[in-house]
């Protein structure tokens, strides 16, 4: 009886371990990634970086998604999430924007994020 | 820990090629594959130098072909009665356990390289990407391997190869749909909204789908791995649970 008291426990614990796992990696881990596409379409070119640095006057991205249009998308969700980061410069990718306004990311239906470089 | 983790992978690999398992398999996997992608991915017609409708496939063929290779793992094992004589060798548990799922997960990855005619025909008639075909290829070997983790668990919890395969099929496509509404209207009423968010985090489909456009994010290897090391560990304490019964 007590094997399987302690098999049970063991299950639990590895139920809330992979939990735990997936939702730490999904925060600790936001900008950990590789662009493997030859034309590296996930990066910014040194070109756009250099007009991004190029402009002195304050940029304006506003990125509008609608959690409730997406509830059974996963993927859209999924992209929406990467467009934000992005926005946040928090992906890796488009950190070129240095200091935007990040906002609390569950106000539906829309959210903005606000850059000045 | 891992002693004999060697013999037994070496074990098993060998096994499917004794019997017809890894022909069959093997061939069917490719016809199928070739008619998910010729005739009902369009392939040609799309005109495009990619493999997208070729990889798009990938999940729903796995979704009935490796339940097919994972139920025997410990089902036949505890049919036939050599279980015993396994758990009896000096092999750790773990090592019977991991032996057995890297064998099979080498051998879902022979599989998927057989594939391989297809990359060089579109390398031959176009100029596609190969940076987000070999992205591709790797989460299609890490998405197997996550279904043959969970049907490895599946295989262990019953004695009989039929249940565990339909039991691998069912918990399959839920993780594949996981975030997809089927799945998650049935947790939408009880659970709480954060459990729920997690659950549609938990979609093999959109982590692979991620990986296939040529973004390797760390979080989906993680994913990938922590569904192949949660569901073998659990495989481990099944098999101890079941163990004198």
């Amino acid at each position: 009886m007590s094997k399987r008291l302690l098999g049970a426990g063991t299950l639990a614990a590895l139920l809330v371990l992979f939990f735990a796992i997936n939702i730490l990696s999904n925060t600790a881990l936001r900008g950990a990634r590789i662009d493997l596409t030859q034309d590296k379409l996930y990066t910014l070119s040194e070109g756009a970086r250099a007009i991004a640095r190029g402009i002195d006057e304050p940029i304006s991205l506003t990125f509008y998604f609608s959690r409730s249009l997406a509830v059974d998308r996963p993927d859209l969700r999924g992209r929406a999430a990467r467009v934000q980061e992005a926005l946040e410069g928090r992906s890796g990718f488009g950190s070129f924007i240095p200091s935007l306004s990040a906002r609390r990311r569950s106000r539906p239906p829309r959210r903005a994020s606000r850059a000045s470089p | 820990m891992l002693r004999g983790l060697r013999a037994v992978f070496l074990r098993e690999l060998t096994g499917y090629f004794i019997t017809p398992v890894a022909y069959v398999f093997i061939v069917i996997f490719l016809v199928m594959a070739g008619v998910f992608t010729f005739q009902l991915g369009r392939w040609f017609q799309a005109e495009q130098a990619d493999l997208r409708a070729f990889f798009d496939a990938h999940p729903w063929l796995y979704l009935f072909l490796i339940p097919a290779l994972s139920m025997r793992l410990w089902a036949e094992e505890r049919k036939s009665g050599t279980i015993e004589l396994l758990l009896t060798l000096p092999v750790s548990r773990s090592a019977a356990v991991i032996g057995k799922f890297l064998a099979a997960w080498a051998f879902a990855v022979l599989a998927l390289t057989l594939t391989f005619p297809v990359w060089i025909t579109v390398n031959y008639l176009g100029n596609p990407d190969n940076g987000v075909i070999l992205a591709s290829y790797l989460g299609s070997a890490l998405m197997a391997g996550g279904f043959l983790a969970v049907g490895s668990l599946m295989s262990a919890i019953t004695n009989s190869q039929v249940i565990a395969f339909i039991l691998s099929l069912v918990a399959c496509f839920a993780f594949l749909l996981a975030g997809y509404s089927p799945v998650l209207e049935f947790f939408q009423g009880w659970a709480p909204q954060g459990i729920v968010d997690a659950i549609a985090g938990f979609s093999f489909l959109t982590h692979f789908q991620t990986i296939s456009r040529g973004e390797l994010a760390a979080r989906d290897l993680v994913f990938f791995g922590s569904v192949i090391g949660v569901f073998l560990g659990a495989t481990g304490v099944v098999i101890e649970m079941k163990k004198g019964q």
